[in-house]
């Protein structure tokens, strides 16, 4: 069973990414962070084998979380989910940082299992 | 689902691979802007195109014809620039057929199903008030609105024509985002709780709205005001405009209602949904 972290400061969104890992049968969600700054804390603490991740947050960004990441040369997974991700500059910019996937808000069950199955 | 562009469809279809993509952007660096290629062409100077950029964050036109317009150019030019950028621009799909990620045949069966899978989104006009700067955007901004209502969730509406409004009346949940960059202003989404609870069921896939915390059915309504506005973002770009938007917030509007603020220009549309609920797009546009 593979652990996901969810990084998104939607409400909503964390609810519909709960479901799908929830529902997949081969992934675990180990916790929901509201934004960048959250995301580092649980990252630390929870070591997870993927990370969902929203670009578009308050306090720290999906990119600069990103960044951050990369700089810790960990091999966590990066799924990119954003309403802002398939903006070519912000897309480009994901692949660069080494986002595994970036799928477009409202992203649809089958695309975020198949993303977070083939990273 | 949603707005996207090419070369995302064709990862996310598993065609091609992230490096490829990369190595395709870089190929395509090559390709130049209407405004370079007017100077490479000798038709303006470097000064000319600067200044004309500058104005383009207010104007919301092509920069041939802000360049036609103080003289710089003549229609001539514009077209002769416009032909030798058809001639020399290397779209993403030809890089990577280029660089040898794909193949001819591949990019035309691909293209051909991506036109289809983007055929909802491609946007009709919307008619705005006279004298709304950026109007294409917001104009474009409106209409992804009312198709993502009936896209993303589910609802089948019949929009009313923009208006200019003084007044912005309270309602359950008001969502705003902020648009900044190419075009300024901030994106409100006003609906009464029934419509609330409808989103909410929607994007969470509930059978009822009923027993859901607060916090996450008014949620809701800023997350699908996050995605619309988002896809307004990606559509900007493909218009030449790049535009960034901010997480939604919720506002809290006083009985009374409001204004628009101080430099604003606050555009209405109501929408009217098929079982009689009603929501409110209110884009306040900075002048």
């Amino acid at each position: 069973m593979q652990t996901v972290l969810i990084v998104d400061d939607s409400l909503t969104a964390i609810r519909q990414l709960e479901t799908i890992v929830k529902g997949s049968g081969d992934f675990v969600c180990v916790g929901a962070a509201r934004n960048g700054v959250e995301a580092i804390r649980l990252y630390h603490e929870k070591h997870p084998d993927v990370v969902c991740m929203d670009l578009n947050m308050p306090e720290m960004d999906g990119l600069a979380t990103l960044r951050y990441l990369r700089s810790l040369a960990c091999d966590v997974r990066v799924v990119v989910i954003s309403s802002v991700g398939c903006r070519d500059g912000w897309y480009l910019q994901a692949v660069e940082l080494g986002a595994a996937r970036v799928l477009s808000k409202p992203a649809d069950a089958g695309m975020v299992l198949k993303a977070l199955r083939n990273v | 689902m949603g707005v996207k562009f090419f070369g995302q469809y064709l990862q996310e279809c598993g065609i091609i691979s992230r490096d490829s993509y990369i190595k395709a952007k870089e190929f395509q660096k090559q390709n130049l802007r209407f405004g370079e290629l007017a100077v490479a062409m000798g038709f303006v100077t470097e000064k000319q195109v600067t200044e004309a950029l500058n104005r383009q964050r207010c104007d919301d036109a092509p920069i041939g014809e802000l360049l036609v317009a103080c003289g710089a150019l003549t229609a001539d030019h514009v077209r002769a620039v416009k032909l030798r950028q058809d001639e020399t621009t290397i779209q993403i799909g030809e890089a990577l057929v280029l660089i040898g990620a794909m193949t001819v045949v591949q990019l035309q069966k691909c293209l051909a199903e991506f036109t289809h899978e983007q055929a909802p989104y491609r946007t009709d006009h919307v008619e705005l008030p006279e004298n709304v700067p950026n109007g294409r955007i917001w104009s474009m901004a409106a209409d992804l609105t009312f198709k993502m209502v009936t896209r993303v969730l589910g609802l089948t509406c019949c929009p009313e024509p923009g208006f200019v409004t003084e007044l912005i009346l309270p309602n359950d949940t008001v969502a705003m985002v902020r648009f900044s960059g190419g075009a300024n202003a901030r994106y409100l989404l006003s609906v009464p709780r029934t419509v609330r609870d409808r989103i909410a069921t929607s994007l969470l896939q509930l059978d009822t709205a009923e027993g859901e915390p607060l916090e996450v059915l008014q949620d809701s309504v800023g997350e699908f005001v996050n995605i619309v506005c988002g896809n307004v973002t990606v559509k900007a770009s493909q218009l030449g405009k790049d535009v960034q938007i901010s997480p939604p917030v919720l506002l809290e509007i006083p009985e009374q209602g409001m204004g628009p603020q101080a430099g604003e220009k606050a555009v209405s549309f109501p929408i009217h949904l098929e079982d009689g609920g009603d929501m409110e797009l209110i884009i306040c546009v900075c002048e």
